[in-house]
């Protein structure tokens, strides 16, 4: 029995350059794809429309609700996600512990919040808002962060699981990005990544990133780092029956070079204890 | 279009957001308390993804310019906050090197009909 709702098996995040591959790799059971580049008004592109057929789950990722922005949600974001979801039979939509613009102002990358009280009620009542809107659950994504804000309150970890707890959303949860802030503000990701709440995972992100004067940025450019690896197959040591999903956007390799990434990954899933299988 | 402030009292919260987005696009002094190698660093890391991103939806302008792309992104970037999409935001670096003499005639035609074509899509 599962708490919040749950994905199964490998994923991987669908892009045009990637069509061909996730066509050919039976193994998938799901894919990700980022909402605001799909009409929800139109009907759905064909390689989408065949990967349903194919009993693949669909989930639409939202990268522009700005969910941490401390001004009211666009309904407009949060009815296109409520269309796609419906469109696609997902079990679940997801987006970001974040904001991408202030004032009218649109950054195009997603912010860290202030991990303070008055921004975390914000965030609440966002989250909130958008819910009344969607037909399925909300998974939240920790993120990656080159900045922090000087007034912390909390640490992530405290902040992630108070939002979750109090709006009650699953986790997205996102080991490179546990990975690379642990290894930017120098302490020990693993232990960073146990006092997440963990026990709320609908699915994994793994995407890659680069070391560049000793700062981790997670570029979804390169291949997955080591590090990242190890963290996950920590996490699938604990976890029965983890769904990952990897993550690459930019500087496409050869197919090759994806099936042998998607490969890693399934070979750290299947790290766990065997009465978990 | 601007948000309604969701609280009374998150005005200053609101500020600080808009304040480190200015500073993150580099239109804008880094808020108070900020440490400032951190927030260079978020922007130069945004303005190369934005760069790439634009390479990605128009390569053929990419590959014509070269060597010379990233130098000319970068110019254009100080100057023109990013536009909501890639698509719209690569045609705007196009009107920006059209408007510089630094893009051949073909390229600015095209230039020239998408960007009618956004504006009539957007008036619909």
């Amino acid at each position: 029995m599962h708490l919040f709702p749950q994905l199964h098996g490998l994923g991987i995040g669908w892009r045009p350059e990637v069509a061909h591959l996730v066509e050919n790799r039976p193994d998938l059971t799901f894919v990700e794809v980022v909402s605001e580049n799909l009409d929800s008004k139109k009907p759905l592109p064909l390689p989408i429309q065949q990967l349903r057929e194919r009993g693949l789950a669909v989930i639409p990722h939202g990268v522009s609700l700005s969910l941490g922005g401390a001004e009211r949600i666009r309904l407009k974001g949060v009815e296109h996600l409520a269309r796609l979801a419906e469109k696609l039979g997902s079990p679940l939509v997801s987006e970001h512990i974040a904001f991408v613009r202030a004032g009218g102002v649109e950054i195009g990358h997603l912010t860290p919040l202030p991990r303070t009280q008055e921004a975390l009620e914000i965030l609440v009542e966002n989250v909130e808002a958008a819910k009344k809107h969607l037909p399925v659950p909300l998974a939240l994504e920790n993120i990656a962060a080159l900045l922090d804000w000087p007034d912390n309150e909390m640490s992530e970890s405290q902040f992630v699981t108070q939002v979750l707890e109090l709006t009650n959303c699953p986790l997205l949860l996102d080991l490179s990005n546990v990975y690379a802030n642990a290894h930017n503000r120098h302490v020990d990701p693993r232990s960073e990544m146990l006092k997440l709440p963990l026990a709320r995972t609908a699915y994994v992100h793994m995407g890659g990133g680069i070391e560049h004067d000793g700062i981790i940025h997670d570029t979804h450019a390169a291949p997955l780092l080591p590090g990242a690896l190890e963290l996950l197959r920590n996490f699938c040591e604990i976890k029965t029956s983890p769904s990952v999903m990897l993550e690459r956007d930019e500087h496409f390799p050869s197919a090759e070079d994806i099936h042998a990434e998607l490969d890693r990954i399934k070979e750290a899933m299947a790290s766990g204890p065997a009465y978990a299988r | 279009m601007r948000g309604k402030i969701i609280q009374n009292g998150s005005q200053r919260l609101h500020e600080t957001q808009l304040a480190l987005a200015q500073a993150l696009l580099g239109v804008g002094p880094i808020p108070k308390g900020f440490d400032a190698t951190q927030v260079a660093l978020a922007a130069t890391a945004m303005r190369i993804k934005r760069m790439h991103s634009a390479a990605r939806t128009w390569p053929e302008l990419a590959r014509h310019l070269g060597e010379d792309y990233g130098l000319l992104f970068a110019e254009y970037a100080a100057t023109h906050p990013v536009q909501r999409t890639p698509r719209a935001d690569v045609l705007e670096f196009g009107q920006f090197l059209a408007q510089r003499h630094k893009l051949p005639q073909p390229f600015k035609r095209l230039v020239r009909r998408l960007r009618l074509l956004t504006l009539l899509g957007q008036a619909r």
